[in-house]
């Protein structure tokens, strides 16, 4: 068995990699690449360079200039808790620190505590950058400082290609601004300032730095971390399934069987085709419809039509309570109140495959020789069925079980959308549309690693639940 | 029967983490509760010196008010015109002149507003007998909104957030569009445009009761110019300021490297955040930050900024009780995170928001809507920020010139299209032809110039005599090459609006025997393209400004060096008015210089400009003082609700 488990997860990364691969390069090899829509609603621009200055930066932090072979592997190392380090996550010890800022300090451009925190700044990135002692560089930015014109080869160390005009405009600033008297410092400063805004996130991969270390998702486009927007996002979409799923269970398992045992009588054609007939319903069209209806002021004002709680919610008690103003619902009824029209929604679809599934299992089960034998020998009716059909017929439902678990996690977008809840599915569908790659990446790797996970905790299961099964 | 964990079982200990979770979350609740209820005990303590303070201020009002009791008699007119307002709108689509009487109309607002007064119009309403503090105006986004933190932030909603948050030095009138003081109260611009420098008030707080000096400035500068700072959007804008300097607390003297016409808006307008908030905050965490919004104005976010997570499905703003100005009326300003139109059309005849944002498409439905209409007014304003679109005839196309390169097929194509029925059909008339880059609204624009007809025998004489004409009788004009004059325009893909855009200027120019491909492309194919200048026409839009500099766009210089001259438009005479404009420090010889260059380009037309749209708003009834200006809306701080018709408090 053990052996079974181990065999299975290293199985598990060729196939997490092969998932990971396709959707990278199917979303990079796409028209127009990764990246952002720098668009307003209206399809207006922002005018003027900033719209490509912030591509430049984006390029850097996503390395999106790369190969795209190589912005994978570098993508794989970052999420990966075995790889290299990055150069940009090199942190140098306080003392280091000091020495560096000490021989820096008396260098007249560095009156302004700000302009001397970034010659620091640049000169750490080039140290962790190339590799060298961070003395060493700041000794060498101070000799190359002397002349600023030709201190633009500074560029050259972090691989940085200045667009052509812009290196000709600052060469030429840099010229005016060195001849004048006491312009040296301020040539200084205008070159530290270029070069601190183009090395900006720029990072290697210190393939001298092998080890262990923390999986890091990334950040958005936006400019959040991903760890941050999933643990934002993810309680919401659990809460909204845990509440769905035993639902749908309870009521597939007593319809299924009930069908079941009344096999063609009026309950088993009536529950076959309502629930086939609500599977046949788009979500879409439902929650619009139930909105319409039971929340709106002009019909049914029953349910609330937006989010999960009431504006007032944090003032409430969390139980039900009468109060000298009268009844307040308090927290926890106010938000099943919420609840009830979308967990509505991700309900009824889900019914007619359980119910479907379960009435044949126990059908199956009950024209068995097993059964016979125990009404044979007079054990109750209600007890056969519910004790040891239902016991036997279960074993489909792990099956689908197993493809549940990683739907916890990926959220419903439709019925998020419509009731404006903020979980994992509108994450996902945006994070697609505006092919925000940190986002659609983490959230694939995660689903996978779940799916993958939870089929052989299916097969742990099986050999559980059934004892013909042995995977020896 | 032997002893194995049984279905029973299982509903039992499901029962009991159900239990065990319910009981937890009580407790957190609890706690929750404990901590609001401290919260409401300081916020009473603060209140009631309020309260004390307003009953001095009152009794020295008494006195002064008598004199200004006219004014409050006035106030029924000014309720009228806001109906009038709502009214008008409703034919507003009708009347098509840019300037015409139904932009002046709502204009005129209330008599009693004091120009010498930066608060005027703040303080006007609060004349009127029905005035009162109080209630929360409430407000939607279609977005979830994930930072609130100033200068990393980039989408509008947050704008709208921080508007109410950080202060500029000085601001814009919405009337009349001049500069009025407001943290500075007064401003020298040097005679040859280098210097500006301004005085602040000594009695500016931010909302942790600090005073705001000119360090806060200065250090808003350098924050901002922090390359390790996520800005780069904002850092080109600075560029121009040679250096900051703070010769006293209340003084800032910003020195330029030349002179430019934007330096007063871009210095002035700068958004003032407190030194010493955000100097214990290091880069990284500012660049990764969600919440830290902290400033002057009249508004605070309702938690600490460092505890601020989005996600919650809305934002709240709670008054500034240390706010240095007038308080503003209501006690909070909500916005709510509703993602669907359905449901945010619900929410507002459900009474749950007071705004509700009608786009083009939904307007001929809802406009006569008599439910909405029984508790709602409708509101329709233009603003210069609202940009305009356009179709762009690129000129040069692998360094050949184009067929667009002639002014004649220029002019041709902007006669055949017929502009006013595409802003009826395909924007609901939701939208004012456009005569160039400048908004009517704006001082750039010059009232005189009338939008070119739509006159398909002209564009067809004009074509004709640029030697484009149909020499095979295939219906299909021949150049004088003898080549088809077929192009493609590219707009962005997946837009229905843009699609309906592109079907309709297909038959208008097939009219004239030209041919159009459309070829909607996706939008960072098109970043590309426009940066290649690989194509041959496009439409699209520009957001705007009240005063926006052209050069970017139509100076010859932004056509290498990935400027945004994609079209290659190339007129000396253009290039030597922007030049010289943007040095002129004068404003009226300023608007003189502005109002030429939209001349000669409405001469010819490098761009077929469309129009510029006009937004729609319902608002609930119940808020009051809703007023039009040039800029748009009026400040939420100007609204309020009657005391009757508050909802939101308790």
């Amino acid at each position: 068995m053990l052996g079974y488990i181990v065999r299975r997860l290293l199985l598990m990364v060729p196939t997490l990699l092969g998932v990971l691969a396709v959707v990278f390069f199917i979303m990079a090899f796409s028209p127009g690449g990764f990246g952002g829509r720098e668009m307003g609603a209206e399809g207006q621009v922002t005018e003027g360079q900033d719209a490509r200055r912030l591509r430049k930066q984006m390029e850097r932090r996503y390395g999106n200039n790369l190969p795209k072979v190589v912005q994978f592997g570098r993508w794989l190392n970052q999420v990966s808790p075995v790889g290299f380090t990055m150069s940009g996550d090199i942190v140098f010890d306080d003392s280091t620190l000091a020495e560096v800022r000490a021989a820096l300090a008396d260098m007249p451009l560095n009156t302004h505590p700000q302009s001397l925190d970034r010659a620091v700044g640049v000169t750490l990135n080039i140290a962790a950058y190339r590799n060298e002692n961070p003395r060493d560089v700041a000794a060498m930015l101070r000799t190359q400082l002397a002349d600023p014109v030709e201190a633009m080869s500074l560029f050259a160390k972090f691989d940085v290609k200045l667009d052509e005009y812009v290196a000709r405009r600052l060469k030429e600033r840099l010229k005016t601004l060195s001849l004048r008297e006491g312009g040296l410092p301020r040539a200084q400063n205008e070159l530290l300032d270029e070069l601190a805004f183009e090395i900006s996130g720029v990072s290697r991969v210190r393939f001298d730095q092998p080890g262990f270390k923390w999986p890091d998702l990334g950040t958005s486009l936006k400019g959040r971390r991903v760890s941050a927007l999933l643990a934002e996002r993810v309680p919401v979409t659990m809460l909204l399934n845990v509440i769905t799923l035993p639902i749908i269970y309870t009521i597939a398992i007593f319809s299924g069987v009930t069908a079941a045992r009344r096999r063609g009588a009026s309950f088993d054609v009536g529950i076959g085709l309502t629930f086939v007939a609500l599977w046949s319903v788009p979500v879409m069209w439902t929650g619009v419809m139930l909105m319409e209806y039971f929340a709106n002021v002009r019909y049914f004002h029953i349910f609330p039509a937006v989010g999960l709680h009431s504006m007032r919610a944090d003032e409430m008690p969390f139980l039900p309570m009468w109060t000298q103003s009268g009844f307040t619902p308090g927290w926890l009824l106010d938000m099943i109140w919420h609840l009830i029209l979308p967990v509505f929604c991700l309900t009824y679809g889900g019914l007619a495959v359980m119910t479907k599934v379960m009435r044949g299992a126990v059908l199956d089960n009950l024209a068995s020789d097993y059964i016979r034998t125990a009404r044979a020998k007079g054990v109750p009716a209600n007890q056969v069925l519910w004790r040891h059909v239902l016991a036997n017929s279960l074993l489909p439902l792990i099956t689908m079980a197993s493809g549940l678990i990683p739907s916890l996690f990926v959220g419903a977008v439709v019925v998020e959308s419509i009731f404006s809840i903020n979980g994992m599915g509108k994450l996902s569908i945006e994070a697609a549309f505006a092919k925000d790659r940190e986002v659609v990446m983490a959230t694939t790797l995660i689903a996978a690693m779940l799916g993958l996970g939870a089929e052989i905790l299916r097969d742990v299961c099986y050999a559980i639940a059934d004892p013909r099964v042995s995977y020896e | 029967m032997e002893n194995r964990f049984g279905f029973k079982d299982l509903i039992t200990s499901l029962l009991l983490v159900a239990l065990l979770v319910s009981v937890w979350l009580a407790m957190a609740q609890y706690n929750h509760h404990f901590t609001v209820l401290k919260s409401i005990e300081e916020k009473l303590d603060a209140q009631r010196a309020a309260l004390q303070e307003l009953s001095a201020t009152l009794q020295r009002g008494l006195t002064m008010a008598a004199p200004a009791n006219p004014n409050s008699t006035a106030t029924t007119p000014a309720t009228t015109t806001n109906n009038n307002t709502s009214t008008s709108t409703n034919n507003a689509h009708a009347t098509t002149t840019p300037n015409g009487a139904q932009s002046t109309g709502p204009f005129t607002g209330t008599a009693s507003i004091d120009a010498s007064d930066p608060f005027g119009r703040v303080r006007a309403p609060r004349l009127r007998d029905d005035f009162a503090f109080g209630d929360w105006f409430v407000d939607s986004f279609a977005q979830v909104v994930g930072k609130l933190t100033p200068l990393i932030a980039t989408d509008a909603y947050q704008s709208a957030i921080e508007g109410y948050v950080l202060e500029p030095l000085i601001t814009r009138d919405p009337d009349t569009l001049e500069w009025k003081p407001w943290i500075a109260s007064a401003w020298q611009v040097s005679e040859d445009g280098l210097t500006i420098s301004f005085d602040l008030r000594k009695d500016v707080k931010f909302s942790d009761n600090t005073p705001l000096t000119s360090a806060d400035v200065l250090y808003t500068y350098n924050l901002t110019m922090n390359p390790e700072i996520n800005a780069p959007r904002l850092r080109p804008y600075y560029e121009n300021i040679e250096s900051v300097e703070t010769p006293d607390p209340h003084r800032v003297v910003f020195r330029l490297k030349r002179p430019y016409f934007m330096s007063l808006s871009i210095t002035g307008g700068m958004t003032i955040m407190p030194k010493h908030f955000y100097e214990k905050i290091s880069a990284v965490e500012f660049n990764e930050s969600t919440g830290l919004l902290m400033g002057s104005g009249p508004y605070k976010l309702a938690v600490d900024p460092h505890r601020w997570q989005p996600g919650s499905g809305r934002i709240e703003l709670i008054r500034n009780e240390h706010y240095w100005g007038p308080r503003p009326s209501f006690d909070r300003l909500v916005w709510r995170e509703i993602t669907d139109e359905k449901a945010s059309e619900v929410s507002f005849r459900n009474s749950d928001i007071d705004v509700y944002v009608v786009r083009p498409e939904q307007y001929a439905k809802f406009k006569d809507d008599k439910d909405l209409l029984a508790k709602a007014n409708l509101h329709e304003y233009e603003s210069p920020t609202f940009g305009y679109r356009y179709v762009g005839w690129n000129q040069r196309l692998n360094d050949k010139p184009t067929p667009f390169a002639d002014q004649r097929v220029r002019m041709a194509m902007t006669l055949l299209t017929n502009r006013q029925e595409m802003a009826d059909q395909l924007m609901s008339g939701l939208a004012t032809v456009a005569t160039g880059p400048f908004h009517h609204l704006s001082p750039q624009s010059d009232p005189n110039i009338k939008p070119w007809p739509f006159d398909t025998a002209r564009a067809k004489a004009l074509l004709q005599e640029a030697g484009y004409m149909d020499r095979d009788g295939d219906g299909i004009l021949e150049g004088p090459d003898g080549k088809p004059f077929r192009f493609k325009l590219i707009y962005p893909a997946g837009s229905v609006n843009y699609q309906q855009m592109a079907t309709y200027l297909k038959d208008a120019y097939a009219r004239a025997g030209i041919v159009l491909d459309a070829d909607p492309t996706e939008w960072n194919t098109m970043i590309q393209r426009i940066n290649d200048r690989n194509f041959e026409a496009i439409t699209l839009g520009w957001g705007g400004v009240v005063e926006s500099d052209p050069k970017q766009i139509f100076h010859s210089e932004m056509i290498a060096e990935g400027g945004d001259n994609y079209v290659s438009y190339n007129n000396p005479q253009i290039d030597a008015l922007i030049d010289k404009a943007r040095m002129t420090v004068d404003e009226e010889a300023r608007k003189e210089l502005w109002r030429q260059v939209h001349r000669i380009l409405h001469e010819d037309q490098p761009y077929t400009f469309l129009f510029n749209s006009r937004a729609v708003v319902f608002i609930d009834k119940r808020v009051q003082n809703v007023l039009i200006t040039r800029t748009g809306m009026n400040d939420r701080t100007e609204m309020f609700v009657p005391l009757k018709l508050q909802r939101w408090n308790r």
